[in-house]
């Protein structure tokens, strides 16, 4: 055992880190259970944000930097202010793939592909982006249980998300050690095709219930997430729409 | 050590209780009500009819005696007025104006989903037509075939399954009348394109032109965006003896139609009525292969400067009278779409403020012989204010539908869908109704007058029609033509053939993924009854 190769020297210290350790650990044992006000403690893991969401997306421009860009652009600021919404946050790694998709069918076309999000029609931004918005607050609990392999049963919610098209959001438990449902939970928003026949899409939340003064932030999985769900929908109708030159953009800035 | 903290930690919360707090506890109290998955009786029918509907928990929030419900009941978005609730069933009227969709039911902002309903009418799916899955990769034209089915054109490698069997049709396949796709035989016998084919047509003796963006056909390379093939779609070749660097000569296999684009692909190519071809597209340079000055190993290519369209003679060879001289410069920005009239000229349309040097409106006529058509000229005025990005000719009516970002054209407003006359004048009997959600990405005429549009637009005239739509030659929607559920996509054209029972049908083909909320991908075929 690595104690008895220790020299004496370094006898003592193992000593003194052991009493130590056994006081921490009983501050630690006291503490662990009277301190049931850890939730609001603050610090690095407090799902508080002090400020509205849009403050908040300003605060991670490394995740939502042409997020934040695209609500000004739209004019929808109040609602990210004011209003008291939940809010599923797709990251600019989800815009940018939408956008990138985007562009390879304008390259196959010929066409100059979109550099700016101002070259494209500020409604089909919207339409889209108020997909995500759900009036009122709803945190993980408030949301019902999802199965995705027994969905007549936990179907989780549908709610009228602010663009007008019914959407859906679902907890999902997660089995642990084999015991159903007790492992984590995860929240999922759906687009809805056809609910009866499990034809949906679905994005999976990586970190939920970001609570600031207007509401809760959930943000979505960037990895395999596209603004506007179906992969098409946000290239087709940003094409359909009318793409604007780079130098029209720069030229009304100017 | 860890271990033993740990376990304190563990023993500590044990004696007071576990956590204070289940993090997942106090949530929002359920409304209790639920729409079952289970098909409505009947499942499917015409507006007016009475549909009951599963459903658990309603009572407590209806009054039926009263006809008051707390809730309110959609099938594709559309509101259904509810005649009868009880614990179990939910009885509604399919309202008049609707299509095809799934239901869902709504109180106090929270949904409740519902299984489809189908709505019954003139238009639907032909379900024995074979091709149920789709093509691969986009569906950009078709040609009638004589067996009776179609030549069809894209960027596919794959039709239904057969990327298990390892059937590949590269960009080109024949399809039967049922919807079999014709395999590797005498009837199909080519390895297709290494590309993407935009265009196919007919000369009179019954051999092929196809174009695209293409660079190898049947394995012969050199090809530049433009082939001859025959009827069984293997390239029209010619072998061609060149000078080896050790000084022996050797036979190398050319397409027998030495001529191409040099620096772009052809968006859209013809033949005239005296077999000749006309390609268009947003090229600058006409090339032709030089086999007198070539080797084996390099080919020396001719350069002609041309300028968006080129003529060339059934060898491929420039026709350097056509569209020719300082003026002929073409287009001044893109050039997106054309077709050929019955007259030899050519209508091109893009986004361009200029053809050959004559101020224009995004679309320009040019005469048999290449020259810009004055009368045309004069008769679009200051034609459309914005980009064309579809244009779509019927022969036999002499009409033209234009899609594109533009809101007027010769003054006469319209969002994005005009008809044109033949000689450029606007068709003002057809009128585009509102439309809302989106955009019109193509349309077309068919010969009966009906108009048939694609688009990512949600609503016309404010009833949910998701994506496509057969208007009345005026732009009215008729509700018994526009019964199938969400399209998702873009056609690119509809033909007029006959269902696998014999009746009228449309083949539709294009870049899509949905029909009828149904999951087919870029081709499909579907019946429409009573078409005058």
């Amino acid at each position: 055992m690595e104690l008895n190769k220790a020299k004496p020297k370094d006898m003592n210290k193992i000593k003194l880190l052991a009493i130590f350790s056994i006081g921490i650990l009983i501050l630690g044992s006291l503490a662990s259970c009277t301190d049931d006000s850890y939730f609001n403690d603050g610090g690095t893991s407090s799902p508080f944000y002090e400020g509205s969401i849009l403050e908040y997306l300003k605060s991670r421009p490394d995740y939502f930097n042409k997020l934040v860009n695209i609500v000004e652009y739209t004019g929808m600021e109040k609602t990210f202010e004011e209003d008291e919404i939940t809010f599923f946050a797709p990251t600019d790694f989800s815009i940018n793939r939408s956008i990138q998709l985007l562009n390879s069918q304008l390259y196959i076309q010929g066409k100059d592909t979109v550099k700016l999000i101002e070259q494209i029609d500020p409604q089909v931004w919207k339409d889209f982006l108020t997909l995500y918005i759900i009036e009122g607050k709803y945190l993980l609990k408030d949301i019902p249980q999802m199965d995705t392999t027994a969905m007549n049963v936990f179907s989780g919610q549908g709610y009228k998300s602010l663009n007008g098209r019914p959407m859906n959001m679902g907890v999902v438990y997660h089995d642990l050690e084999g015991v159903k449902y007790a492992g984590y939970r995860e929240l999922f928003y759906s687009y809805i095709y056809d609910f009866a026949e499990n034809d949906l899409i679905n994005a999976h939340v990586a970190t939920s219930d970001i609570q600031s003064f207007n509401g809760a932030v959930h943000v979505i999985r960037f990895r395999d997430h596209y603004f506007g769900f179906n992969p098409y929908n946000f290239p087709s109708r940003a094409i359909s729409s009318g793409i604007k030159r780079v130098d029209e953009i720069v030229n009304k800035q100017n | 050590m860890f271990s033993m903290m740990l376990a304190f930690f563990l023993i500590a919360c044990d004696e007071t209780g576990g956590l204070a707090e289940d993090p997942y506890a106090g949530g929002k109290e359920p409304l209790g009500i639920k729409l079952l998955d289970e098909s409505p009786a009947p499942d499917k029918g015409i507006p007016g009819t009475e549909v009951v509907f599963k459903a658990k928990g309603l009572l407590k929030y209806s009054n039926p005696a009263a006809g008051e419900y707390k809730f309110e009941f959609f099938i594709n978005n559309e509101k259904a007025e509810i005649l009868n609730a009880t614990d179990t069933t939910l009885t509604v009227l399919i309202p008049a104006n609707i299509s095809s969709g799934a239901s869902f039911l709504e109180m106090e902002g929270q949904i409740f989903f519902g299984p489809r309903f189908t709505v019954l009418g003139n238009v639907s799916i032909d379900e024995n037509y074979g091709i149920k899955e789709g093509a691969s990769g986009p569906v950009y034209d078709c040609l009638p075939h004589s067996n009776g089915g179609f030549y069809i054109v894209g960027g596919f490698r794959y039709i239904e399954n057969s990327i298990e069997n390892n059937e590949v049709y590269n960009s080109i396949a024949v399809l039967t009348n049922q919807g079999s796709v014709v395999k590797k035989s005498a009837n199909y016998y080519t390895d297709g394109a290494l590309g993407s084919l935009n265009s196919i047509s007919r000369f009179s003796d019954g051999r092929l032109l196809v174009s695209g963006d293409i660079v190898r056909y049947d394995q012969t390379s050199g090809i530049g965006n433009i082939a001859i093939i025959k009827s069984d779609c293997s390239l029209v070749t010619e072998n061609i003896e060149l000078l080896r660097q050790n000084g022996e000569t050797a036979v190398k296999t050319f397409s027998s139609f030495n001529g191409g684009a040099e620096d772009a692909g052809i968006l859209k190519s013809f033949v005239t009525s005296n077999d000749d071809v006309i390609a268009i597209g947003n090229m600058k340079q006409y090339r032709r292969a030089d086999y007198a000055n070539s080797t084996y190993d390099y080919i020396q290519y001719d350069i002609t400067e041309v300028n968006s369209v080129m003529k060339m003679t059934i060898d491929g060879n420039i026709d350097q009278t056509y569209h020719a001289g300082e003026n002929a410069s073409g287009s001044n920005g893109i050039v997106n779409d054309a077709y050929l009239d019955g007259s030899d000229g050519v209508i091109i349309a893009g986004d361009f403020t200029a053809f050959d040097g004559m101020a224009t409106g995004n679309i320009i006529r040019l005469n048999a012989d290449g020259e810009v058509d004055q009368q045309y000229l004069a008769n679009i005025g200051t034609g459309a204010n914005g980009a064309i990005n579809v244009i779509r000719y019927n022969k036999a009516l002499d009409k033209a539908m234009i899609t594109g970002n533009f809101t007027e054209f010769n003054g006469f407003r319209c969002s994005g869908v005009l008809m044109l006359n033949g000689d450029g004048t606007v068709d003002d009997n057809f009128k585009l109704k509102q439309l809302s959600g989106g955009a019109v990405n193509f349309a077309t005429i068919l010969n009966s007058g009906k108009i048939v549009l694609s688009g990512t637009f949600e609503k016309y005239e404010g009833i949910t029609r998701s994506g496509m739509l057969i208007l009345e030659s005026n732009g009215d929607v008729e509700q018994n033509f526009n019964v199938p559920g969400t399209f998702t996509g873009q056609l690119y054209n509809v033909f007029e053939t006959s269902s696998t029972e014999g009746y009228y049908a449309l083949l539709l083909v294009g870049n899509f993924n949905r029909f009828d909320d149904q999951t087919i991908r870029n081709i499909v075929k579907i019946r429409v009854m009573d078409v005058e």
